[in-house]
């Protein structure tokens, strides 16, 4: 520009017109050619420096939930409060089509089942995740041997200690060796804020097939959809890819 | 005086008040009654999406708010609505204000771009309108828009979307969601340190007096009939045009950047 602003007097004259670009336009379209880029992109983009803006986001403090593509839990809560629950008054009670009713406390959990444990990233159905996270607990192909699934059964209800939150998982789904009852996370107890002390892990989908707060497991003749599904997600929520 | 806009209510797209009772005749209509409903509608959508995104985002805010449903269920409603201010401003004969300003505001002059740099002693051109602040933060806030509109409908609709485009969807939402904040939280601040355009976006319209500091290239209707590219097709002048009446004051005035709101 500074060609043509030696070429002009600085007091342009009433008659003169200006040139112009059409710049609005120009942004607007620039705008949505990166968006679709990044749509396309930013998966990967995520997975080459997701690990860079972790470290910025957790040098930040409270502000680092703030960066965008930190690889960072996103606490999501369908009530009003988070349920604090007693680790010692805690009781899973599995129910329905099985022969042996359980009400299983924590130490029951932890002490009369084989432990199992993996390292697998969590994936929410909203585009974030969080890579290499550590899980132990047990299977729920465990408590279902244990509880003996009646003929009939094809699916399991859960419920959460929310009181509002559902989910549903058909029966062989429920058998993955990959769907824990977990009640470590991270290397620690499951926090309140993440479900704990006791929650589901259902590692081949997304996020919110792994109910927090899980308080009651129903073993049924038929898939009921859960919380989310009723809001129109996928009863079926394989992670694609 | 013979630069001045002898009869500003001849020009097309800066009508002055006049004709009616109420409004007293030193006024320009800045914004006519059909840009202020879309400004005010588009506003109270955008100030909400802001608030609902913030708490969708912000882990502290989700945890003591909650109902995630609910918020989202909002947010995403709230979202598509976005568009019916400005669809319902274009599609009648009352757009016609509307359109002129979409116009001013995508085309760029020197001047605009000279809002950018550092300060300089001399005046760029003369001043439209909107300036080039208000220009950027308009094309950020509609291209910002629109992006947050296709990004936001990947994520809610992940599946059937593959998950590798959600998570690219996620990143730029929450990306633009940054920029569109700083964008409002700047329109606000300047907005409420402009105490004649802020009363404008309500009123309608400015003094006579402060149309001609601010915006002769307005009030004259020339930034509306500016050449068409970029580049200087204008023909040169044989004779140097009259000076001004009062050159000192106008360049005094011309040097400092245009208020805006």
């Amino acid at each position: 520009m500074s060609e043509i602003d030696a070429a002009r007097p600085p007091q342009a004259d009433h008659d003169e017109l200006e040139p112009v670009t059409h710049v609005g336009r120009r942004t607007l379209l620039g705008f949505m050619g990166v968006g679709v880029a990044g749509i396309a992109l930013g998966a990967s983009v995520d997975n080459a420096i997701g690990g860079a803006l972790t470290k910025a986001s957790s040098a930040l403090g409270s502000l680092g939930a703030l960066v965008p593509g930190a690889e960072a839990f996103r606490i999501y809560t369908v009530t009003g409060t988070i349920p604090r629950i007693n680790p010692a008054r805690y009781r899973l009670s599995v129910g329905g089509m099985v022969d042996h009713p359980l009400t299983l406390s924590l130490d029951d959990l932890r002490t009369a089942y084989p432990r199992t444990e993996l390292v697998h990233y969590f994936q929410c159905v909203t585009g974030w995740h969080v890579p290499g996270v550590h899980w132990a607990g047990v299977r729920l192909s465990a408590l279902l041997d244990r509880a003996g699934v009646q003929p009939g059964a094809t699916a399991l209800r859960f419920f959460s200690g929310d009181g509002v939150y559902t989910e549903s998982l058909t029966l062989s789904q429920a058998r993955l060796r990959d769907v824990l009852v977990a009640d470590k996370m991270l290397g620690t107890d499951v926090t309140a804020d993440h479900g704990g002390p006791v929650r589901l892990y259902v590692a081949p989908m997304y996020g919110y097939k792994s109910i927090k707060w899980l308080d009651r497991i129903e073993v049924t003749d038929r898939v009921v959809p859960g919380y989310w599904e009723n809001a129109g997600y996928p009863v079926n929520a394989w992670i694609d890819s | 005086m013979s630069t001045e806009p002898a009869e500003p209510a001849a020009i097309e797209g800066a009508p002055v008040h006049g004709e009616g009772a109420e409004p007293p005749p030193s006024t320009v209509v800045r914004f006519d009654l059909p840009e202020r409903l879309v400004h005010w509608t588009t506003a109270l959508l955008l100030l909400s999406l802001l608030a609902t995104g913030t708490i969708l985002y912000v882990p502290g805010l989700m945890l003591a708010v909650g109902h995630r449903a609910t918020i989202e269920n909002i947010h995403v409603v709230t979202g598509f609505g976005l568009l019916a201010p400005i669809l319902a401003g274009l599609a009648g004969p009352w757009r016609s204000a509307l359109v002129d300003d979409i116009r001013r505001l995508d085309r760029w002059g020197r001047q605009d771009f000279a809002f950018f740099r550092p300060r300089r002693a001399g005046p760029v051109g003369r001043r439209g309108k909107f300036n080039g602040g208000q220009k950027a933060a308009a094309a950020v806030l509609a291209g910002g828009s629109l992006v947050m509109i296709v990004t936001g409908t990947v994520m809610r609709w992940s599946p059937p979307f593959p998950n590798e485009l959600a998570r690219g969807a996620t990143l730029v939402h929450d990306v633009v969601y940054l920029v569109l904040f700083a964008v409002v939280v700047g329109h606000l601040v300047v907005a409420l340190s402009r105490p004649v355009q802020l009363r404008s976006m309500f009123t309608g319209h400015v003094p006579l007096a402060w149309a001609r500091r601010h915006g002769p290239a307005w009030l004259d209707g020339s930034d509306l009939r500016t050449l068409p590219t970029g580049r200087a097709r204008r023909p040169r002048q044989a004779a140097a045009p009259p000076r001004r009446s009062a050159p000192r004051r106008e360049a005094a005035h011309a040097g400092r950047r245009p208020a805006s709101g």
